[in-house]
């Protein structure tokens, strides 16, 4: 196979077969073959004042190999890598890489006038994979972005190790567009002081997309408003997946997607040395970690005691719930039915429905392979009648809620949550406000609460004792057939209603 | 503007200090935008809610626009475009840069869709005198409407 060079400064013949005679563009690819390493200069700097289209020859499991490398030693090895080549492209152009390449060292910049764009994938089944490099959207307009795949070009796969994204001249709308592209991102992240409104949208217009980031350093992607992914302006399937990155505080995480075929998770990211955050966004709902309403004795990460707090959006069906990440949990028992037991609060004024939340158990009930046995703990039939949850009055839910402050009074808003020594183990949640000042001593109505008592009026705010209920779901007819972790996701098509799980199914398995 | 109703939802505070804050805005047609977000302790959620506002207007907008001119180009005169969260104004400059650098089959439904334009609605929308709209229509958009119908025409039986 042959070997290519390529540096922007070469004077010689431009036959691309050593650094003297080096080609001054990759958009020259002249005889390369798929495959075939293309050493790109340390000092290559190219920029062009028109659209650049560089079309690698590799294919999908032949991709070209480019590298940067010290133009000084005539066959370079590891040590002579360097991470400084540059292509851009300038005035009112894109800059587009068609072809397979797994590249490193070598970064992109695209034109500087409004709609361009820097657009890796953009041949079908191209599968590019860019190391340690910049890719900059220089544009000065908000409309164009760093598009990846597009929807004519289908099956395509983009692999960015320790790559940094920015955009110095713009406040673009999407940083990153994804479409009918696969996107694995790990190290690197965002810099600049030019924050675009949305990191990523996925714009597949019905073609899925989907991004995996993990160790990411996202700290610079901050200010009020902006958005990791525009979920409301996202189209096609799509799934974006942030696992243990550095986010900045403040940050909203997405918009609510227009349509359920959208999932967002957040995995152990926080902007600090937190490993709580896990969290779930879709259409339906949201899922995210709570550490203040949290049962006594309950699930915990590490020593810190938490929950699982769903909020359903305006959206959810019984159908269609919103489903959170499974929960596991480790089961040793054989041929004898497990109960599998939730416990909860909510916002509600009496228990929920086994059809506005329920729990789901997938475990091994054929003991001769590893079909999993499903068993959901709601209704059969969208016609069928529900039936209400067990009332929990014996599990506490206030040990690190917020008690009220009454001198000087606290001013809440809806949704605060607070509790009483006048009634332990109880929450109670603002549901109205006038001033939302709160009352100078503790109205006799918290002592007398019970589960779902409403309308307690507290100074300039109203509030309501949330109520406990449990969530049952057994693992019968068959048994468990097989020792095994049984999972359990939790469903809840309830609109508009926040539920406080116990992250730890209980008893008997733990 | 689109945003007529926006309200905290939620105001959760956690352990060490920072708390789960759910917005709500509703648009003119009734639709909700819901967020959620971790705020630092001492944040004002409340004027994040109010700067979010312009930032979701500023969104639809932008989102009502692209979405009528992908289905321009990509259905000519066929496309219904909308119009609830953006004007024929803002489209129309759109719709006159996309079909500036639209190429191929894109360019054939854009002009398609230009075609079935009165002249008024042309003149308004790339800034032209009467004159200027018939050379158009003779030169690019005739043709393109022609193109389009050929497409639409073709059967593979």
């Amino acid at each position: 196979m042959a070997v290519w060079f390529y540096r922007s400064g070469a004077t010689g013949t431009g036959d691309g077969l050593s650094w003297t005679n080096a080609r001054v563009s990759l958009v020259t690819m002249t005889s390369v073959a798929a495959g075939e390493q293309i050493w790109v200069a340390d000092d290559h700097n190219e920029s062009t004042a028109g659209a650049v289209s560089i079309v690698f020859p590799g294919t999908v499991d032949n991709p070209n190999i480019v590298t940067c490398a010290d133009h000084t030693v005539a066959s370079p090895a590891v040590t002579d890598f360097k991470t400084t080549g540059k292509v851009t492209c300038t005035g009112n152009n894109q800059l587009s890489l068609s072809g397979s390449f797994s590249s490193y060292g070598v970064s992109f910049q695209d034109g500087t006038s409004n709609q361009t764009t820097l657009a890796p994938t953009q041949g079908a089944h191209d599968y590019q994979r860019i190391e340690q490099a910049t890719l900059t959207y220089a544009s000065t307009g908000i409309s164009g972005a760093i598009a990846i795949g597009n929807t004519t070009a289908s099956d395509t796969r983009l692999d960015l190790n320790n790559v940094t994204v920015t955009c110095p001249n713009a406040v673009a709308t999407n940083l990153l567009i994804l479409k009918t592209t696969s996107v694995r991102w790990r190290g690197g992240g965002f810099t600049g002081a030019s924050v675009p409104a949305a990191l990523v949208r996925m714009n597949g217009a019905g073609a899925p997309a989907s991004l995996f980031a993990e160790a990411l350093d996202l700290a610079a992607f901050t200010g009020v408003g902006k958005l990791l992914v525009r979920g409301v302006d996202s189209n096609g399937p799509g799934l974006v997946v942030w696992s243990r990155c550095k986010i900045a505080s403040n940050i909203t995480i997405t918009s609510t997607p227009p349509a359920p075929n959208f999932d967002i998770y957040l995995l152990e990211c926080d902007s600090g040395a937190s490993i709580l955050r896990n969290e779930k966004y879709n259409h339906d709902g949201t899922q995210v970690t709570e550490t203040a309403v949290v049962m006594t004795g309950g699930s915990a990460i590490g020593t810190t005691p938490i929950s699982i707090k769903i909020s359903t959006t305006a959206s959810p069906l019984w159908v269609r719930p919103f489903e959170s990440m499974p929960l596991q949990a480790n089961n040793t028992t054989v041929g004898s039915d497990v109960a599998v037991n939730i416990p909860g609060i909510w916002n509600g004024t009496a228990v929920p429905n086994n059809d506005d939340i329920w729990p789901e158990i997938s475990y091994f009930g054929d003991g001769t392979s590893t079909l999993a046995t499903i068993k959901a703990g709601t209704k059969a039939f969208t016609q069928s009648a529900n039936s209400a949850w067990a009332a929990d009055s014996t599990s506490a839910w206030d040990s690190l809620v917020p008690a009220f402050v009454r001198s000087p009074q606290e001013t809440v808003a809806v949704g605060a949550l607070r509790t009483t020594a006048n009634n332990p183990g109880r929450v109670f949640i603002c549901t109205a406000i006038g001033t939302g000042v709160v009352a100078a001593s503790e109205p006799a109505g918290y002592a007398s609460a019970v589960d779902g008592t409403a309308g307690i009026t507290d100074g300039g705010a109203t509030f309501q004792a949330m109520t406990r209920f449990t969530l049952t779901v057994t693992a019968t007819g068959p048994a468990p057939a097989l020792a095994g972790v049984i999972r359990t996701v939790i469903k809840a098509a309830n609109r508009s209603k926040n539920f406080y799980l116990n992250a730890k199914p209980v008893p008997a398995i733990s | 503007m689109p945003i007529v109703a926006s309200a905290i939802t939620g105001d959760d505070r956690q352990s060490d200090g920072r708390r789960w804050i759910g917005e709500r805005h509703t648009d003119h047609i009734g639709r909700i935008y819901e967020f959620t977000y971790l705020a630092d302790r001492l944040a004002d959620v409340v004027a994040a809610m109010n700067a979010r506002v312009a930032i979701i207007n500023a969104d639809l907008t932008l989102s009502e626009i692209n979405a009528n001119v992908a289905a321009v180009t990509a259905f000519g005169s066929l496309a219904v475009p909308t119009f609830l969260y953006s004007t024929q104004l803002q489209n129309f400059a759109a719709l006159r840069e996309a079909y500036a650098t639209a190429t191929h089959v894109e360019a054939i439904m854009g002009g398609d869709f230009l075609s079935s334009l009165t002249d008024a609605q042309l003149r308004t929308a790339f800034g032209m005198n009467a004159a200027q709209v018939t050379t158009l229509r003779a030169n690019k958009l005739t043709p393109a409407a022609a193109a389009a119908a050929t497409i639409r025409a073709a059967s593979g039986a």
